[in-house]
Order: structure tokens, then C-alpha cells, then sequence
């Protein structure tokens, strides 16, 4: 059975309910400007995943002022950091390339509902 | 008609990341399992090997060189797509075809808040290896200053400002300033991209000029980022 402890764990939870809005505004809007909306905030809920495995209670941002890391001193971790911008890269390029696509179709077709799209194709 | 098994397929995904969840270890523990020795790596041997005091930028445009080489490309590559798909596109069929802002307060505001934002973008790109910042939050905050312009100005006066060629010359010229400062390495005996390892001097850590390549690459990355904002909104506005 799942026992979640919901304070020892709110950031995740956040980043996972985030994700879920996402999908279902993707699932269940036939407008394709709110489908990538959603999928924006999906990436959204990853980021807020991600970043918050890096994060630790009490710990100083990882730039050392003088002389190098200080003993007795936590940083949080700077990997999960670096990698989140990849993600937030790809989810600028998708989004970038998917509105142009769709300033097209709207231009060809009139229309950005996915019904009536479909209906348009034969 | 999609409602249910939309609903139905959310609730089991929730289901399996709800199950996943109540494994996870809880949030911001000093000892959580991501918090292992790659971590422990990077923070005690950064200052020796790369020589500046931004963790996270080192990560980015030392150790990780080669990623986000690739991740410049996709930037370019999503920028390359979207004028391809546009071609053509001029704006006339859309129902309201962007123009200016007639608001005098908008104009005004934006006009003078415009060159502060940009010093700050530039800022960002050019002090990202000793404070918080790097090439692409800098390259962002410049591009959105441009974002700005297009916005409250319209699309033809932002392209008599910087015409889209400059923006694309821009572009490719960033993304080419990667690759021969990463041939720099090679050039100099060692691998590509290679930073300290090629004999580049680092400099003192925590002054303006240091870090090897890392400032190099942050500045070719800030004006890549911005000319690729810039580039995508205006190709976006119907001005090709």
C-alpha cells in the first residue's frame, strides 16, 4: 500500500502534479496551442524534479568565494544544476518549432482544433 | 469524447508515480543517494582543474563541454526548422498581424527600462564564471530585452533595428566560435575542448579574465542564445 509522507516529500509531489496537468491538458484540449501549453508545463514538473534532487537542507549554493571549498561546509549539488538546462534547451527548441508548425497550419488550414483537422485531411 | 480515458490513463500514471514516490528518499536530506561522490568530485576538485568559482558554469562549459556543444546545435538546429517552416509566412492570412503598441505609457517604460536589461543580460554572460549566471541565463535576459522591443515596437522597426540576417550571421557565428575554441584544445596538443589539460592558463580564480576557455565559451553561448530568441519571434511575427 502507498504511504506517502507528504511533507517529507512536497517538492516531488509538486514536480509529479505538474506533470499530470500537463498531460491531461494535452490529453483532453483539441486546441493545439493548449496542447503545447501543456507540454509546457509537463517539462515544467520535470524541472521542479529535477532540481529539487539537488537540493539539500542548510547547504550554501555551489560558488566558492576564496580558496576552494570550505571544510565543514555543504554545497547543493551543482550536477543537477548543469543537467536541468539541457532539458530546458530542448523544451525552448520544441516549443519554438512546434508554434511555427502551427502558425502554418493555421495559415493553410484556418483552423487549430484537431477535430476538425482530422475531418479536413480527406 | 476524450474525457474518460484521458482521465482514466492520467489516473494510472498517477498511480505507478504515486507508487514510485513512496520510495523516493525525502526532500533535501544532506545524505540523499544523489549526493554521492560525482557530486563530491566536482565540488572538491573544480577549483583546481577549472579555476573559477561557479561550480555549475564549470560543469556546463568545462567538464560538459561536449553536451552543450550539442545543446548550441539544437538551438541552432530549432531556429534553422522553424525559418524553414516559415518561409514564406508573411503574417497576411493570420486574423491580427502583429503590430505596434499605441500605448504611450508601454513605449515609454520599455524605452527606458530596454538598455538597463540589456547591461544586466551582458553582465550576466560576461560574470557567469564568478557569480551566480553563465552564457545562457545572460543570453536569455538580452534576448528577452529584444523580445521586448518586438513586442511593444512591432516586428519592422525591430528588423530595421537588427536586421534578421545580422541576427542569423550571429547565429552561426556563435555556434562556429564553439567548435575552433574547442579545435583550440587540439591545436594545442590535447582534446577537443580541452580547457586546463591543453595548457591554457587560468589565470587568478575570481578575477574578470580567468577560467581558460570557460569565458570564451560563456560569451559565445550568451549572444547565441539571444540571437536565437530574437531570431525564433521574429521569424514567429511573420517577418522573413
Amino acid at each position: 500500500m502507498i504511504s506517502l509522507d507528504l511533507f517529507l516529500r512536497l517538492n516531488y509531489l509538486a514536480g509529479i502534479m505538474l506533470f499530470l496537468i500537463g498531460l491531461h491538458t494535452m490529453l483532453t484540449h483539441a486546441n493545439l496551442i493548449k496542447k503545447v501549453m501543456g507540454m509546457n508545463i509537463m517539462e515544467t514538473g520535470i524541472f521542479l524534479f529535477m532540481v529539487s534532487i539537488g537540493y539539500a537542507h542548510g547547504t550554501l549554493s555551489p560558488i566558492m568565494r576564496r580558496g576552494g571549498p570550505v571544510q565543514g561546509l555543504t554545497y547543493t549539488n551543482p550536477l543537477l544544476a548543469a543537467t536541468v538546462l539541457t532539458g530546458i534547451v530542448i523544451a525552448v527548441s520544441t516549443t519554438a518549432y512546434a508554434l511555427s508548425l502551427i502558425v502554418k497550419l493555421y495559415e493553410q488550414c484556418g483552423t487549430l482544433d484537431v477535430d476538425r483537422l482530422e475531418k479536413l485531411r480527406s | 469524447m476524450r474525457q474518460l480515458p484521458a482521465f482514466l490513463l492520467v489516473v494510472a500514471i498517477a498511480y505507478v508515480l504515486a507508487l514510485a514516490l513512496s520510495e523516493a528518499p525525502a526532500f533535501g536530506r544532506v545524505d540523499a543517494p544523489a549526493r554521492n561522490e560525482v557530486m563530491r568530485f566536482y565540488l572538491d576538485e573544480e577549483c583546481e582543474q577549472s579555476g573559477i568559482p561557479n561550480t555549475v558554469t564549470a560543469i556546463i562549459f568545462d567538464y560538459r563541454g561536449y553536451d552543450t556543444m550539442g545543446e548550441a546545435t539544437v538551438l541552432f538546429t530549432a531556429v534553422g526548422a522553424a525559418a524553414a517552416v516559415l518561409a514564406g509566412h508573411s503574417g497576411t492570412l493570420v486574423a491580427r498581424p502583429m503590430a505596434a503598441s499605441d500605448d504611450v505609457i508601454l513605449r515609454m517604460v520599455s524605452r527606458m527600462v530596454i538598455p538597463f536589461v540589456q547591461i544586466f543580460g551582458i553582465y550576466v554572460i560576461v560574470y557567469g564564471h564568478v557569480s551566480p549566471g553563465g552564457g545562457f541565463a545572460g543570453g536569455t535576459i538580452l534576448g528577452g530585452s529584444m523580445a521586448l522591443y518586438l513586442f511593444v515596437f512591432g516586428p519592422k522597426r525591430t528588423v530595421k533595428k537588427l536586421p534578421l540576417a545580422w541576427g542569423e550571421i550571429a547565429d552561426g557565428a556563435a555556434a562556429f566560435w564553439y567548435v575552433l575554441v574547442g579545435l583550440g584544445g587540439i591545436l594545442l596538443g590535447a582534446n577537443f575542448l580541452a580547457n586546463a589539460a591543453a595548457g591554457v592558463p587560468l589565470g587568478v580564480r575570481g578575477q574578470l579574465f580567468s577560467g581558460g576557455t570557460i569565458w570564451l565559451i560563456g560569451l559565445g553561448v550568451g549572444v547565441k542564445v539571444a540571437a536565437t530568441i530574437i531570431n525564433l519571434l521574429v521569424h514567429l511575427a511573420g517577418e522573413t
